[in-house]
């Protein structure tokens, strides 16, 4: 899987970029800013870019404009965003209308490089990833009437996985539960918030967004 | 001509008519032994003082000293019908004569503004009227004129039951309370020249006058009554002692003319003084000098802080009413000057106090601009030393939380790390279970110093501005909010970064104290600055004062030259508004 990796900060940049190596991917590319990005992106066309949020040349969100810029114009690379914030609001509009190939993860989250590098997998493949916190904020947001009270702590746990972007199967692993049962607590879910069944990993995702940002 | 005019005409006819009337009765009368005398001096007090008081009447219909000296006139004529040979004119004069002491007294009192002031006041006027009325009457009903030594008297009309030992005892108590009512007098009378002050002097020594007159009248009274109704020299007596009581009004008269001649020099006066330019403290003076009131003191109206300061810029209180100061508050072109704290009795010179405060507006103005200046200066060198001190405590707080939190885990990471290695060849269980310790304390540690720089200041603000920051901090509450409006633009930085800090505190109280079902957050910019509120439907009673969290808030608003209000009735909620500036 080919990988372009964007941060100004070249030690941590270094660092990502080793261990996406260590784990079988093919960075073929490195930009410190978020200019430096969009050519590098147009040049190689990559699976996926590994974009920190905060970048040259302002020093703000420069780097979730050029991911919002990379979505659009290359739809067939995947944008996995690194902050060093919570904010759910980024990543909302990051994932946008479509919550196929696209990633917002804590930057913390590279030390546990497993679920990281599982992460960047996803979002490579066309999945979607999004931080467990951010997730945590808007199931946790209070809400005047909230049909999440509904949910049993185990519906409430699968439904944070799901909006996470995985899949049945790791969902499962995660919870040590059988996928069979996932897939019960899964239709529960969708019955008790009013939902239309989702196939697709990352169509439920937005489903699932859709309804916890209202 | 006003209603008020068509009456005071229609008294003046009133007492021209009883008064000839009353010189017909006299001259006629066989009971008195210098009947012209006594027609003349009794139609002169009588007129003098239903002339004067009507006159005053007129002139200031709001003070009830004109009515009563008008009413002390009518009182005495009818006094003067008690020398009347026709029996009923007789009795009515005489029992209801005596009335015109406790008006005289009511009037003395009253002087000049019209009230009774104190509660001894009342009483002494109270017990005046009704000993004069109510006892005067009982006395008649007992007693025969005849009986008494008055050979020359007509019937008493309202006799019932004549009886001498009564009388002497009705008497007898009628004139110890009547002495004790004139020592009340007195005493007052005494009391008041002590506490006035010059200016005040002024008014008294007409009262003074009065009083004298009256009482030189009253004890001619008595001494007619002791002394039998029939004696000459006593008659005599009280014929001369109307001379000083027909002067009276005159006397009242001439204060009220001689007052007004020196008001109308003082403003002339101050308008010279105030040509030029006055040094501080001038003003002052020559408004006290132009109102004859040395304890006068000036404030000045700072509208951005909705307060009264002196001239140094420092908040003033002004007297409540019933304080013994009183206040005139100075009005040009429609809003407030300044006040000026002077003596109670400059409010019965109200006209004066008028034409003294629009002479001297534009130099009150001029001074009122230096004064909110200074208050101005004051307020924000006050604030900075709030902002100074608020700052080291941030920076303590933030050296605390950075030694207690992030710095105590980093530490045991790295002993975890260093034990770990030392285990890893010959324990590589134990130290797995080291380093997952390690990468826990490690999260933790990232996790305190995320939370600690958004408080720092929150990079979603700069990056998107106070909608989306705003929109975050209302989703991290733990109670709704509904964002009703936020200002749908850029704000300069400063302005943001402090409407943010308002709100982020104001639901940080809601959470902490409030026990609210939910909050509303509204930020408008209009007319040139932002309004930021955040309301609740909790258990309010907020107190601005608690904490350092809105004073801080307020201080940060300061800077801004921004203002925090809260209101806060207990049980209805708490709503905070911040005023902002913004350019």
């Amino acid at each position: 899987m080919r990988v372009v990796v964007a941060d100004d900060s070249v030690l941590l940049r270094e660092g990502v970029v080793r261990l996406l190596e260590e784990s079988g991917f093919d960075v073929v590319a490195q930009a410190g800013d978020a200019d430096d990005l969009l050519r590098k992106v147009n040049a190689h066309k990559p699976d996926v870019a590994v974009v920190d949020i905060r970048m040259p040349p302002t020093n703000t969100d420069d780097g979730l404009r050029a991911a919002l810029q990379i979505r659009a114009t290359h739809p067939d690379t995947g944008v996995l965003v690194l902050s060093q914030y919570v904010e759910e609001g980024y990543a909302l509009e990051l994932v946008g209308d479509a919550a196929g190939g696209v990633g917002y993860l804590l930057k913390d989250r590279v030390a546990d490089v497993e679920r990281f590098v599982d992460s960047v997998k996803r979002v490579g493949e066309g999945g979607s990833a999004l931080d467990p916190e951010v997730v945590a904020q808007l199931v946790g947001r209070a809400r005047r009437e909230d049909p999440l009270a509904e949910l049993t702590p185990r519906e409430r746990e699968v439904l944070e996985l799901m909006a996470e972007g995985r899949s049945n199967q790791a969902i499962a692993e995660q919870l040590v539960i059988t996928e069979r049962a996932v897939e019960k607590h899964v239709t529960s879910i969708f019955g008790k918030l009013d939902l239309a069944p989702a196939p697709e990993d990352h169509r439920r995702v937005l489903a699932v967004l859709t309804f916890l940002r209202a | 001509m006003t209603s008020l005019r068509r009456a005071l005409w229609a008294l003046a006819a009133a007492g021209f008519v009883f008064g000839l009337a009353v010189v017909a009765l006299i001259v006629t009368s066989d009971t008195p032994e210098y009947p012209a005398a006594w027609a003349a001096g009794g139609l002169a007090v009588g007129w003098s003082f239903i002339g004067v008081g009507l006159f005053a009447w007129g002139r200031r219909p709001d003070n009830r000293v004109g009515m009563l000296m008008t009413a002390t006139g009518f009182a005495w004529l009818v006094a003067g019908c008690g020398l009347s040979d026709l029996p009923l004119v007789f009795t009515l004069g005489q029992g209801v004569g005596t009335l015109f002491f406790a008006v005289a007294v009511h009037l003395l009192l009253a002087f000049p503004s019209g009230q009774l002031e104190s509660r001894a006041d009342r009483c002494i006027v109270t017990g005046a009227y009704i000993v004069t009325a109510v006892a005067g009457l009982a006395l008649w009903l007992f007693s025969d004129p005849r009986s008494l030594g008055c050979d020359d008297c007509p019937d008493n009309v309202l006799l019932v039951y004549d009886n001498e030992t009564l009388v002497n005892a009705i008497s007898t108590v009628i004139n110890l309370i009547g002495a004790a009512l004139i020592t009340g007098v007195v005493v007052v009378l005494i009391r008041r020249w002590r506490r006035a002050t010059p200016s005040q002097r002024r008014f008294l020594v007409p009262v003074y006058a009065a009083g004298i007159a009256v009482g030189i009248m009253l004890i001619a009274t008595v001494a007619l009554q002791v002394g039998g109704l029939d004696d000459p020299v006593l008659e005599a007596a009280w014929i001369a002692a109307m001379v000083p009581l027909g002067l009276v009004p005159y006397v009242f008269l001439g204060t009220l003319i001689r007052a007004r001649m020196i008001q109308s020099r003082a403003v002339s006066e101050l308008v010279a003084r105030l040509s030029g330019t006055p040094r501080p403290g001038e003003l002052r003076d020559a408004l006290a000098s132009a109102l004859g009131d040395e304890s006068l003191e000036l404030a000045y109206w700072v509208p951005e802080q909705d307060r009264f300061v002196d001239a140094q810029g420092r908040p003033v209180e002004l007297p409540e009413q019933g304080t013994g100061r009183a206040v005139t508050k100075v009005r040009r072109e429609g809003s407030y000057v300044a006040a000026i704290v002077h003596d109670p009795v400059l409010d019965e010179q109200h006209g004066h106090v008028e034409a003294v405060c629009s002479a001297a507006s534009l130099a009150l103005e001029n001074e009122r601009l230096e004064a909110e200046l200074r208050a101005k200066v004051e307020e924000l060198r006050e604030s900075r030393q709030r902002m100074l001190r608020v700052g080291l405590e941030e920076r303590r707080r933030l050296e605390r939380d950075l030694h207690d939190g992030a710095q105590q885990r980093l530490v045991s990471m790295a002993l975890s790390m260093r034990l770990a290695r030392a285990r890893l060849r010959d324990q590589p269980e134990a130290a797995e279970r080291l380093l997952d310790g390690a990468s826990e304390e490690l999260d933790a540690a990232l996790d305190e110093l995320r939370e600690l720089a958004r408080g720092i200041h929150p990079a979603v603000l700069s990056d998107r501005g106070l909608d989306t920051a705003l929109e975050a901090l209302a989703h991290r509450t733990p109670l709704p909010v509904d964002l009703e409006s936020t200002p749908g633009r850029r704000l300069p930085e400063a302005v943001e970064l402090a409407a943010y800090f308002v709100v982020s505190e104001a639901l940080t109280n809601v959470v902490k104290y409030a026990d609210a079902t939910h909050a509303t957050v509204n930020v408008a910019s209009e007319n040139g600055r932002v309004v930021v509120q955040v309301a609740d439907d909790g258990v309010g009673g907020a107190d601005p004062e608690r904490g350092t969290g809105l004073r801080g808030l307020a201080d940060r608003l300061a800077v801004l030259e921004g203002r925090l209000e809260i209101d806060s009735p207990p049980g209805r909620g708490t709503t905070v508004t911040a005023r902002i500036p913004c350019g």
